[in-house]
């Protein structure tokens, strides 16, 4: 049994040893390439995205994005957002019990549990906001397997869901007011 | 890049929050049963019952194997978009031409480590420009940004030291402004807050009237560290917009496009990593790179 286990162990390390290269540049690759998928997505609809948060956000202000967790990887673009901490417009990749699990994904991030609370209280009641975290505001389209092509349009509906909520919560300005 | 904050100091919950240990009390009887091993050995034996193993995760290059039988599909594909994109690049900038189709990797005065020499071509570029409403945008930035208050730039300085440091890029706004750029040719790391907060005090010692303070850079820095008042700006960003300033000088001043033309190739092939020949999975970065500059009119 402990041979056949080496053996393993053994065909294991050479596959490694011989696609490492590849599978690493293949990795970079789609990295980038949703990346470039997720500032495409933002920069077209950065018009609606500064009249909802009062800023002057531009395709430049997009930058990379890569985060692992123990539970997800998130890939996409980030925005810093003066006075509250962050914008992200991501592909979300989750490892679940029974496979895998996709989405597009965005969320807000405040830097401090006392910004904007206005908005995170008003998150709890709202089943559009579908992660509702101390810091974090997301806003999922879960992205079926036959679904993957059209990655763009699900994260295109995401940004839709965040606008929405940002607006019928009277847009961001009000509430990085000094009293919140 | 990694590192946000977007979720190491959030809600995000991590799988070990049920760990016995993070209930209260729990430690203090644990102490107590230090001084007992009998009634700590049961201790033990209770642990072990209530744990569950997971399965071991099988690992396999299966899924390796097919994302590489992927990016070769790709690949293929990607030659034949990238020459058309060259293409249409070339047409572009005629009479002169993609700069990216000139190898400008191999050059010892280029290497990657030779902040100074990008520095030294950014400065002589800036110089040649017709004042700040021509070299701020460069940055993303603009009069607002500057205090409302343009003009011609004056000589453009280099390395200028003093007790806080020894500046990149320094270029006066008239007698009482200054536009400081700090370049970066690498990923920076934690170190760099404390050199921009010594250039901001620089800066704010001098008592200027206007000051534009920039971190020109590959990656955009972790977005936990302070900047102090600097704005960055990536080089791919300003080398695209380098590119379309070379495009409005194309007719009128080619030498001057040329060199900008020259420059920008160098920092694209040597820090952005892009390539006007194909390598393995890295065309279609440089497609999308020049269909980005291209569609910005």
């Amino acid at each position: 049994m402990k041979k056949v286990g080496l053996e393993k162990e053994t065909e294991f390390f050479v596959t490694g040893v011989r696609t490492y290269v590849d599978a690493d540049d293949a990795m970079t690759e789609f990295r980038r390439m949703a990346q470039h998928k997720c500032w495409t997505v933002a920069s077209r609809r950065l018009g609606d995205i500064n009249k909802a948060l009062d800023m002057r956000l531009t395709p430049a202000d997009l930058h990379d994005y890569d985060q692992k967790t123990d539970d997800h990887h998130y890939i996409g673009k980030q925005a810093e957002v003066k006075g509250l901490g962050g914008l992200y417009f991501c592909l979300r990749l989750s490892r679940e019990d029974k496979g895998s699990n996709f989405d597009a994904f965005v969320f807000l991030y405040r830097k401090r549990r006392d910004i904007a609370e206005g908005l995170w209280d008003r998150s709890r009641a709202l089943e559009a906001v579908t992660w509702k975290g101390r810091n974090n505001l997301g806003f999922g389209q879960t992205l079926p397997e036959n679904k993957i092509p059209k990655f763009d349009n699900y994260l295109d509906g995401a940004v839709t869901d965040f606008l929405a909520f940002i607006n019928e919560s009277g847009g961001l300005k009000k509430h990085l007011a000094p009293a919140s | 890049m990694g590192g946000t904050p977007a979720f190491g100091r959030t809600g995000y919950r991590s799988n070990h929050a049920s760990r016995p240990f993070d209930r209260s009390g729990t430690i203090g009887s644990i102490l107590k049963d230090l001084l007992n091993y009998a009634r700590l050995t049961e201790a033990l034996r209770a642990w072990s019952a209530l744990h569950v193993s997971k399965p071991p995760r099988f690992l396999s290059w299966d899924s390796t194997h097919l994302f590489i039988k992927s990016g070769k599909i790709l690949d293929e594909y990607a030659v034949k978009y990238l020459q058309t994109t060259l293409t249409s690049s070339n047409k572009e900038l005629a009479p002169l031409g993609e700069p990216l189709m000139l190898n400008l990797g191999k050059h010892r005065w280029l290497s990657t480590d030779r902040e100074e020499s990008y520095s030294d071509w950014l400065a002589w570029i800036l110089q040649g420009m017709s004042g700040f409403a021509e070299i701020l945008p460069l940055f993303g930035l603009n009069d607002e940004d500057a205090g409302g208050l343009l003009g011609s730039a004056g000589i453009v300085r280099r390395e200028v030291k003093s007790q806080h440091g020894r500046t990149d890029i320094e270029v006066p706004i008239g007698k009482r402004g200054l536009l400081l750029i700090e370049v970066k040719v690498r990923i920076t790391g934690s170190e760099l807050p404390l050199q921009l907060e010594r250039y901001a005090q620089m800066v704010a010692e001098q008592n200027l009237e206007r000051s534009v303070l920039v971190l020109l850079g590959v990656g955009a820095p972790d977005p936990s560290l302070p900047l102090y008042n600097f704005t960055f700006t990536s080089w791919r960003t300003m080398c695209q917009r380098l590119r379309q300033c070379a495009r409005r000088l194309r007719k009128s001043d080619p030498l001057r496009a040329a060199a900008i033309l020259i420059f920008c190739g160098a920092v694209e092939q040597n820090l952005l990593g892009l390539s006007g020949e194909h390598r393995h999975l890295r065309s279609l970065a440089t497609v999308n790179y020049l269909d980005e500059w291209r569609s910005e009119v």
